[in-house]
């Protein structure tokens, strides 16, 4: 059985680890974020939302028409009964 | 800019250490099979030398490793991806760049693998393991193959150029790690030839 290994390999494993990954991961954010201030469309924008919201649906707006003004027909004027007397 | 990280990282944060810890993987690998080659092919000699390159070997080894596991546990953790424990822990199970991610999988089980058996080398026999850990250019292979197909940083000018220029240096190597080992094999036939003949005599 090998000796056993000192600590110092695994600190020093673990060190060169979280240095790059800090590095590495602060200049992704950084990247994304400054993508998505100048264009519009950040590197991290190429995934989409982690949770997309639902669209609400929305209900169709109809177009607001003016209505025409139509003329009433004129209504026909009573006639009054001729009566005729009858004799 | 540098008030708006954090809110970049909360948003897209398991992408982004998924990114990061694939990419550290991936340079740590690439490290790491560069050194183990260069101390085969016994460049320079000496003990101090060979000290060191196995204590920067080995640590950039494990510092992989670190980073294998975190790049899966976030990969796991995304909310956009949902890989589901199937898709990270079984090959070509995931949809989404199957191929490509599959070859990934495979490289994190060979280079745990080839990486642990590093600490049981006795046990195991030091010329079974030797011969064993001469499959780690395929964690290196596989992996870029991996960073290639499934990467979202791959059109990266700055990544195309570790991936290239790693990939030079560590062919040459390769082939002439090969050679040396053909070398070393026909000598030591040669010297059981020679003993063979001796004994006869």
């Amino acid at each position: 059985m090998t000796a056993p290994r000192p600590k110092a390999v695994v600190i020093g494993s673990l060190a060169l680890f979280a240095v790059l990954f800090v590095l590495l991961t602060f200049q992704l954010s950084a990247k994304a974020t400054s993508g998505s201030a100048g264009h519009g469309k950040a590197t991290a924008k190429s995934q989409p939302a982690a949770v997309e919201a639902k669209p609400e649906p929305e209900e169709p707006v109809a177009e607001y028409a003016e209505p025409e003004y139509v003329e009433p027909e004129p209504e026909p004027e009573e006639i009054p009964p001729v009566v005729t007397s009858s004799s | 800019m540098i008030g708006a990280v954090p809110q970049t990282l909360a948003s897209h944060g398991w992408w982004i250490v998924s990114r990061s810890s694939g990419i550290v993987a991936f340079v740590l690998v690439t490290i790491s099979v560069f050194l183990g080659l260069a101390m085969a092919g016994r460049p320079v000699r000496g003990p101090a030398f060979t000290r060191t390159m196995r204590a920067l070997h080995e640590q950039t080894a494990l510092a992989a490793l670190i980073a294998i596991g975190v790049h899966g546990l976030a990969i796991l953790a995304d909310p956009w991806l949902q890989p589901g424990l199937a898709g990270v822990a079984i090959p070509f199970e995931i949809g989404l760049h199957r191929f490509a991610i599959g070859l990934g999988i495979v490289a994190a089980y060979l280079a745990l693998l080839l990486g642990v058996s590093f600490y049981f080398r006795r046990r195991i026999g030091p010329r079974l393991w030797r011969q064993a850990h001469r499959a780690t250019i395929a964690v290196y292979v596989l992996g870029l193959v991996h960073a290639l197909g499934a990467g979202s940083d791959t059109g990266s000018p700055l990544f195309l150029a570790w991936a290239v220029g790693s990939a030079i240096p560590i062919s040459v190597l390769f082939v002439y790690r090969l050679g040396a080992s053909r070398r070393s094999a026909e000598r030591r036939l040669g010297n059981g030839h020679r003993g063979a003949v001796v004994d006869s005599v």
